[in-house]
């Protein structure tokens, strides 16, 4: 034990009075916790900050995520059923090398070549006449089925019409196109003005809106305007990603990128000369947790990752020098020409220049919220503004041991500081690309941060600059 | 001061007993608790363990092997470094190649050092240091006993004190060769 420990020891132990008891630490207010204890001494205790916090945010992604995984499993069936028929009707293409007067012929010429694949028990039922009806559900727009010398009615099942989207085709290509089925539901053709695209030299104004024949009429009709059926053939409304009322969505995106940080001490301002930040990373997952028209608002957890690099040059310190055994002088006898030596012990104060170069390395584990609208550039490309918070709840600083001479300093270079917990603003935008489910997207955001540090003096408010990727996926 | 007769009451499980004996003994186990603890609500509750321990476990004082406080500032230091290790990682604490010496020419500046001094610096030191310093310096305990106690290597724990009384003697020295210490 060193004199400064004894001083400090002495301080604490010798002639000193123990600290007067606060208020509230007196046997009244006391003792009932006290036999609490006793009685349940291995009880839990109170929760901690780490678990209310870690607590809080699983809550907050689980619960949502629940409810859409219990929703989802819900309406999976008819989840294919989303494209309203009508804008099949409206999309359709109809084509006849015959007058409409010949095409509405119908059932005039029983057909020998007309195919039913994969055909549906009610629809097998079903008369099917040589003219071509074909329904497709290509998602490519195919305007005109003139290579087909047979009328195919391709329903390959009964749920492939929900799946039709709007790009769906209805044609008849054949010479002596009619529509069948008339007969037996004669309600369910109408002749009405056609919006649809027309790819024959019908001369007519008018045209046909047909419907599949096979499809028994109390599944479906036909208006002047629109095809109705009922939900399990029929597609309901698609979702989209602008719900009119607030929705509780569940949409992970993790992202990731390059982080460049700026920040100066503003109380110990000398610091400032010999630090400089070189780049870093960050990364983390956020989950869309509420949406309303284009707004979102988004939950996640980031993790930051910082080099600080301290460089001093020139560091003298003060040293004791002792040398042992120095020769100070020589004494030479002039008589007879003999000469000795005077050795001793010197010590003097002497100086040691050192240069400090230290990459000290910060992280930091956030909670983020942020919220967000969206502007669609084009239906593939959207632009994402965000505002929002983070709170850094554990931010580690950690100092390495190199000098310049590659010699290592007395210090840890393993050993974390954790400094205090602080908030911080967050604001950017995002660049997106929709690729079906998933969107890319090129990130730009940059968080402020309040307060970092120890103490006030090697306090400071650093910027980050984040420049990085992500990918979403919509559940 | 506990003398034999308030100790065999809790013994015999008298509640007038324990409330003497708390009345003679929180405020040494405060001061105490306070050395590792900071926060009022924390070493209320630690307190309360420590009196609980106490109390449960009165019939094993031997009053041959030591005094009755050194006694329960044993208990006190194990409840309170409990909590420390239930509230904060220590055992990832790595060794050093040397230990820090006290700066030149410091031994002069620190005769006026009061209690208080070292009460503000313990209130801002890093807890892993404080916690290694207030049982090596002031408690009194061994390297070895310190790492048996936290959890870590002997040489983990000679490291902290090092980097502990660095800490504590760049800010009550204010030494400039330290300026370049840590990131923060």
């Amino acid at each position: 034990m060193d004199s400064f420990d004894k001083k400090v020891a002495d301080l604490y132990n010798k002639n000193q009075t123990p600290d007067q008891l606060p208020e509230g630490f007196v046997w009244d207010e006391m003792s009932k916790g006290i036999y609490e204890k006793m009685e349940s001494p291995n009880r839990k205790r109170k929760p901690l900050f780490w678990w209310l916090t870690f607590g809080g945010f699983i809550l907050l992604v689980s619960v949502p995520g629940i409810f859409f995984i219990q929703k989802s499993n819900n309406i999976a069936p008819n989840q294919t059923t989303e494209t309203s028929l009508p804008t099949i009707k409206e999309k359709s293409t109809f084509s006849s090398d015959k007058p409409i007067a010949e095409a509405t012929q119908i059932g005039k010429e029983p057909s020998a070549t007309a195919t039913l694949q994969n055909t549906h028990p009610y629809i097998s039922n079903n008369k099917i006449s040589n003219k071509s009806i074909v329904l497709n559900n290509k998602k490519t727009k195919t305007l005109y089925q003139e290579s087909k010398p047979i009328h195919v009615i391709e329903l390959r099942d009964i749920m492939d019409l929900t799946t039709i989207e709007s790009e769906s085709i209805i044609s008849t290509s054949s010479p002596e196109t009619s529509v069948s089925g008339a007969e037996d539901f004669p309600e369910s053709v109408n002749t009405k003005k056609s919006e649809n695209t027309f790819a024959t030299s019908v001369p007519a104004s008018t045209t046909k809106t047909v419907v599949p024949s096979t499809l028994p009429l109390r599944w479906v009709t036909m208006s002047s305007d629109k095809i109705i059926a009922p939900n399990i053939l029929l597609p309901k409304e698609k979702p989209t990603d602008t719900p009119s009322k607030i929705a509780i969505k569940f949409t992970p995106k993790v992202y990731g990128g390059t982080l460049l940080t700026t920040g100066k001490y503003t109380e110990n301002q000398e610091r400032n000369t010999y630090s400089r930040w070189s780049p870093g990373y960050y990364t983390g997952i956020d989950f869309t947790i509420l949406a309303y028209k284009k707004w979102t608002l988004n939950l996640g957890y980031e993790h930051k990752f910082a080099t600080q690099v301290l460089e001093l040059n020139n560091i003298v310190d003060t040293v004791v020098i002792t040398v042992e055994n120095a020769l100070t002088s020589i004494t030479t006898n002039s008589l007879n020409g003999t000469t000795s030596e005077n050795r001793e012990t010197i010590t003097t104060n002497g100086t040691r220049t050192r240069n400090y170069l230290h990459y000290n390395t910060f992280r930091s584990h956030a909670l983020r919220l942020t919220l967000n609208r969206t502007f669609p550039l084009t239906p593939k490309w959207h632009l994402t503004t965000g505002f929002g918070g983070t709170y850094n709840f554990l931010n580690q600083a950690r100092g390495t041991t190199l000098d310049l001479d590659g010699n290592k300093l007395e210090y840890s270079p393993d050993m974390p500081i954790y400094l205090k917990r602080n908030f911080a603003i967050d604001a950017g935008l995002s660049l997106e690309y929709k690729i079906g489910r998933i969107k890319l997207s090129g990130n730009l955001w940059l968080e402020k941060s309040l307060s970092f540090g120890l103490e006030p003096e090697t306090s400071i408010q650093p910027t980050f600059y984040k420049i990085g990727v992500g990918a979403a996926f919509t559940l | 001061m506990v003398n034999q007769q308030i100790i065999s009451l809790c013994q015999h499980g008298k509640q007038n007993g324990q409330r003497q004996l708390y009345e003679a003994c929180a405020p040494y186990v405060y001061s105490t608790i306070k050395r590792y603890i900071w926060e009022v609500e924390d070493i209320k509750d630690t307190m309360q363990e420590v009196f609980a321990n106490i109390f449960s476990h009165i019939d094993t004082y031997d009053a041959s092997k030591g005094n009755f406080n050194t006694w329960i500032r044993k208990i006190a230091i194990n409840q309170a470094l409990m909590l420390i290790r239930k509230n904060k990682k220590i055992s990832h604490l790595v060794p050093l190649d040397s230990i820090e010496e006290i700066p030149f020419g410091a031994a002069d500046k620190y005769e006026n050092l009061s209690r208080e001094d070292i009460d503000k610096l313990l209130a801002k030191v890093p807890e892993g240091y404080r916690v290694v310093f207030t049982l090596f310096v002031i408690d009194g305990y061994h390297h070895k006993e310190i790492a048996a106690l936290l959890d870590i290597k002997e040489e983990t724990s000679r490291s902290q004190l090092a980097r502990a009384k660095k800490w504590i003697c760049h800010h009550l020295f204010n030494d400039q060769k330290n300026k370049a210490y840590g990131l923060f």
